[in-house]
């Protein structure tokens, strides 16, 4: 099979796995439309146009009449799928988001692609680094980071199937080395529930999208110095999976998150918010620090901007050296 | 705290088939009785009086004469949409839905701008019959795109069994997303949308010549591919039945979007807010503004 290119870049990763299920729900759910704000092409879904040429709605540059649009739409019993570059669908139509998807209890399941920094090309008008900021602090919708293409399948359809509100946030995760996503998942995926990728006992890596497997990388390499690391795959920010991370930190009395994402506001606040108030240990947040992104190489943004496994293993020494003096106190 | 007990406004008008001229004048009089009862029975004595006053017509002819709906049933699928984009105005739209009952007379009084109340002063979805949450302002015509999309996209060839019916105001006729909405009505074809925009000429600090001119209105429009309809009058039940009616006809204009631009008087039939329309925007009725308020209407 010849590989596919677009602008003379490899189309895979979860590109290709949101044009796949898209059209894997499209087939089984009439109801489903997907609408488009011009970012198609880049998304990789105008495939779906050809199969689906009558619920595929594309409404050009205007994010805000999209996300109305789509209420409109899910009001008259349809389940529209809107993805967008994650920066222009969170940050334009906020308010419409807000209002007529959050408060609305919409069944309108949106989709920010390019999230984070995972794009070379664009800088910080197009990196959304704040999106699920955004949405966290609307009430009643779901947000959910796949860490490979396999749950980002699953996560697409466990969305169609609950009514509600439901935003996924997903990279283009296709350029090698950088943004691989080879991640082993056992089980299946389930809205609301965090997976236990690695058991540990001194610290728990809690971490979302493509940072799991730097988490995973991190406690590999934590092992060869006698740190035992836990890593949890948090796929659904909200609402948290508060057993699973009240019991991990319970156990391991340390934690750290991390995030394609800035430190303010996502995963790393969630998390950090929720043991503060519950299971109070020593708690360190990577990820984007509170900056705006730039252009260039991947190989350049990650260790600028603190999305590799050095700075999980960095936070993961600090937050330990915390735990000692509390310990020895 | 006032409560339904305090009220003891009469009912002139109740909802019958065929509703004549008459009927939907008597009908429009007690829409506008009951949005300044509503005002000083809410938990906040205020409501967005002046553009529910220039809207009351236009209201009673929709819910009146023009709307299919079935109260009891109110996600009825047939029914026609009815979305007032212009959310700042919902009591009218309370007055209007109580008048055909969707609820009691009672919820009026009880639960308007109270805690725990379902009618907010920018209607939510939580009301049994409101179509979409609005308020904030520009949103109405793309949500009434969405239905109106929908509608075609179930029915492919044939007609819908409804209607999709938006109430702009002309203050929000300056957000961009209503231009958004605009092109995109036009671009499906969606003649089964129709707008209605309550042309007061008040935005809220001043003229809307003044503030943000939307003059050439109806070349705008038409430019947009829309068919437009101008009201002179947007107080006489005639010309709007007459616009609707003709709107609401597939022949009128195959494959456009319409629009109706209603020329109104904000506060109308209320003379200190006709006479002062920036402040009654929104207002606070005190005891003796709303004894003056029922006098004029004849209470």
């Amino acid at each position: 099979m010849s590989e596919e290119l677009m602008y003379g870049c490899s189309l895979k990763g979860m590109r290709t796995a949101l044009r796949e299920t898209l059209l894997e729900v499209s087939r089984s759910n009439e109801k489903v439309v997907v609408i488009d704000c011009e970012t198609g092409t880049a998304t990789n879904i105008l495939p779906y146009k050809k199969e689906f040429p009558g619920r595929f709605i594309e409404l050009g540059v205007a994010e805000q009449n999209a996300i109305s649009f789509a209420f409109g739409v899910s009001a008259s019993g349809y389940i529209p799928i809107v993805p967008l570059f994650g920066s222009f669908l969170t940050r334009r139509a906020c308010d419409q988001i807000f209002i007529q998807v959050g408060y609305a209890e919409a069944n309108v399941k949106l989709i920010g692609c390019y999230s984070g920094l995972s794009t070379p090309n664009t800088g910080a008008t197009h990196q959304s680094i704040n999106d699920v900021s955004i949405m966290r602090s609307i009430p009643g919708i779901t947000i959910i980071e796949a860490c490979n293409e396999s749950e980002l399948r699953e996560a697409i359809i466990e969305a169609v199937k609950i009514h509600g509100p439901v935003y996924i946030r997903m990279i283009r995760g296709d350029i090698d080395p950088y943004e691989s996503m080879e991640v082993k998942l056992e089980g299946e995926f389930e809205i609301g529930k965090a997976r236990v990728l690695r058991e540990g006992c001194d610290v728990t890596l809690i971490g979302c999208g493509l940072m799991v497997k730097r988490c995973l990388e991190a406690a590999e390499l934590l092992a060869k110095e006698g740190i035992s690391a836990e890593v949890v795959n948090c796929s659904t920010i909200k609402p948290l999976d508060k057993d699973t991370i009240s019991k991990s930190v319970t156990k391991t009395k340390a934690v750290v998150t991390a995030e394609n994402h800035s430190i303010i506001g996502g995963l790393g606040s969630a998390v950090a918010e929720f043991v503060a108030e519950n299971c109070p240990v020593p708690t360190k947040r990577t990820g984007i620090m509170d900056k705006f992104g730039e252009s260039g190489s991947l190989e350049e943004l990650f260790p600028k901007y603190g999305l590799t496994t050095q700075a999980v293993m960095e936070a993961v020494k600090k937050v330990l050296l915390i735990k000692t003096k509390i310990t020895n106190k | 705290m006032k409560y339904s007990n305090d009220s003891n406004i009469a009912v002139i008008s109740t909802y019958k088939e065929n509703m004549s001229v008459k009927d939907l004048k008597d009908m429009t009089l007690q829409l506008r009785r009951d949005i300044i009862e509503l005002t000083w029975f809410s938990g906040t004595q205020s409501s967005h009086v002046g553009g529910e006053l220039s809207a009351a017509e236009i209201m009673a002819v929709l819910f009146g004469r023009i709307l299919k709906l079935d109260p009891q049933n109110p996600v009825w699928e047939n029914r026609d949409r009815v979305i007032l984009s212009k959310g700042h105005a919902s009591a009218l739209t309370y007055v209007a839905m109580a008048w055909r009952g969707f609820f009691e007379r009672d919820v009026l009084w009880n639960e308007f701008n109270r805690v725990g109340g379902r009618l907010q002063e920018h209607a939510n979805m939580e009301l049994p019959g409101i179509e979409a949450p609005t308020g904030s302002l520009g949103m109405g015509l793309s949500n009434g795109c969405g239905m109106a999309w929908a509608a075609k996209h179930t029915y492919k060839d044939k007609k819908p069994p409804y209607n999709v019916y938006v109430i702009l105001g002309d203050g929000e006729c300056t957000e961009g997303q209503t231009w958004e909405a605009v092109m995109t009505a036009a671009h499906f074809k969606l003649d089964n949308l129709i707008a209605i925009v309550d042309y007061n000429k008040y935005i809220i600090s001043g003229t809307t010549y003044e503030v943000m001119d939307l003059e050439p209105f109806t070349d705008k429009w038409e430019s947009f591919g829309w068919d437009v309809q101008i009201v002179e009058d947007g107080h006489d039940i005639v010309q709007l039945i007459a616009a609707v009616e003709k709107a609401g006809e597939y022949e009128t204009a195959p494959d456009k979007p319409r629009v109706i631009i209603a020329n109104t008087v904000k506060g109308k039939c209320i003379k200190f807010m006709e006479n002062d329309a920036i402040h009654w925007h929104a207002g606070h009725l005190d005891e003796k503004l709303y004894e003056q308020c029922k006098k004029e209407l004849g209470l």
